[in-house]
């Protein structure tokens, strides 16, 4: 078992996480509750990395956080080729994911509830925070952990921003594909074993997140 | 019958009719009838600050809750929000928020004000629901719900309070005993109440006054026995008068 790869793999997937909270929430209550002009295209854009090939997200983000670009000469941080990178690079593939389902999940909300909560003298944000996020709880898990499995398994755009570093940048799914190459098969096969256990057990969850929250009994109907 | 106090006079056009709406009401039930989406319902909305008339304006006891532009002369439209309206509403589903309790529904509105939960639980206690406080929406019947959407609206201490076909899906037992409630509530807090309802029955049993309304229009408004059609059934006119005698 190579621990360092798996500690990284956990630092990284915990960091994507944070992001795609804060990011995947505040765009899932956006696309949900408001329609601006062009909001086809900001949709759009948010879902590409879900068909864009790994190596061209690993491209586009190299534009992005690499020498020249707006965001480094402002902060003159670089962040290429440090765990933190491939975070971003975790959180950019996770962000559909997530996005997807809180927003389901927020338009879910019935908007009668929303309306009661107006006339109960709640502004719009007390009712985002005591009404909508409540009722959307689970929608808003679910998507979570999907984005946060699928930020755990990015190979392609981590390769190409974080480079393949052991000790420093090298996750899990690098170090299996480094130990294959090597002919460590062995070495391979536990964090192939550990991977599939986490993604199982987080589909798990999702599927029991799906189960209806309210669900009325039959019996004290009146 | 006391001076009126709520004034509601606006426009709005709808997808297919235009709502014209005039009325006064003092503290008093005033029942809005009419068949379904004649506009009674975008009447209770406007008056709650949910739907803005395209023209108009509506006041409380001199508090402007709405005001067009065209009435301003010049000014901007004044329009007062929802949430500083401070009227009761009763929603046709009851609307109850699913993941709280009734007495966390009840107290929604008390939210960071002092004795919030001792507030709650006389509200509950007046609505017959002290024993219920704990209970979800789901796990509560229909009347129950009512009673619990009836209370949380009146938690704020409104002086309006609109129901929309607050009991149309229930039996009329019930119904009764729900309507008993609501004059006892009426006449404790001196409310202005507005009651929507496209029942028969209920329409000529609780209020005081009676306004039809057809295709966004109040094509009548007076107590009941003049809405009345004329009728030459003595049971009826029997019946009719024992229960207009106890009133005001």
């Amino acid at each position: 078992m190579n621990w360092s790869a798996l500690r990284l793999s956990l630092q990284v997937t915990i960091v994507a996480t944070i992001i795609l909270f804060v990011i995947g929430l505040t765009l899932g209550v956006l696309l949900a509750r408001f329609r601006v002009r062009g909001q086809i295209v900001i949709e759009t854009i948010i879902f590409l990395p879900l068909v864009l090939p790994p190596s061209v997200i690993g491209y586009i983000l190299l534009l992005t956080l690499g020498r020249g670009s707006p965001i480094v000469e402002w902060f003159h941080f670089n962040l290429l080729f440090t765990w933190q990178a491939a975070a971003i690079a975790s959180a950019v593939v996770g962000l559909p994911l997530m996005v997807q389902s809180a927003r389901a999940a927020i338009a879910g909300v019935d908007q009668v509830l929303e309306n009661a909560a107006r006339t109960l003298g709640s502004s719009e944000l007390e009712i985002l925070w005591r009404v909508t996020l409540p009722l959307a709880k689970r929608g808003v898990i679910a998507g979570l952990i999907l984005g946060a499995a699928r930020a755990l398994g990015e190979f392609g755009a981590t390769l190409m921003v974080a480079g393949n570093i052991p000790g420093q940048t090298q996750t899990l799914p690098l170090a299996i594909y480094d130990a294959v190459q090597a002919r460590r098969y062995e070495q391979a096969q536990m964090m192939v074993i550990v991977m599939t256990a986490v993604a199982f057990l987080g589909l798990w969850c999702v599927r029991q997140l799906e189960r209806p929250l309210y669900k009325r009994k039959a019996s004290v109907r009146s | 019958m006391k001076p009126p106090r709520l004034k509601v006079n606006i426009e709005k056009r709808l997808a297919t009719f235009k709502l014209f709406v005039q009325l006064e009401v003092g503290a008093e039930i005033l029942v809005l009838f009419g068949p379904s989406g004649a506009g009674k319902t975008q009447t209770l909305n406007a008056i709650a600050g949910l739907m803005t008339p395209d023209a108009g304006e509506i006041t409380l006891d001199g508090t402007i809750f709405f005001q067009s532009s065209g009435v301003r002369r010049r000014n901007p439209a004044l329009n007062l929000p929802a949430r500083k309206r401070h009227v009761g509403y009763v929603f046709q589903q009851y609307a109850l928020f699913p993941h709280l309790s009734a007495l966390e529904n009840v107290s929604y509105a008390l939210w960071r004000q002092p004795r919030a939960r001792e507030r709650a639980e006389a509200l509950l206690e007046r609505m017959r629901l002290a024993e219920l406080a704990n209970r979800y929406p789901h796990e509560l019947s229909g009347g129950q719900q009512q009673r619990v959407a009836i209370a949380r609206a009146l938690a704020m201490e409104p002086r309006v309070l609109l129901l929309d076909e607050p009991f149309s899906a229930l039996d009329s037992e019930i119904r009764k005993q729900l309507h008993q409630d609501l004059l006892r509530l009426q006449s404790e807090a001196e409310l202005i109440v507005i009651y929507v309802t496209h029942n028969l029955e209920d329409a000529f049993t609780v209020g005081h006054r009676l306004a039809v309304v057809r295709n966004g229009r109040i094509e009548q408004i007076g107590a009941p026995r003049d809405v009345y059609p004329p009728t030459t059934n003595p049971l009826v006119m029997e019946m009719r008068l024992a229960k207009e005698s106890p009133t005001r």
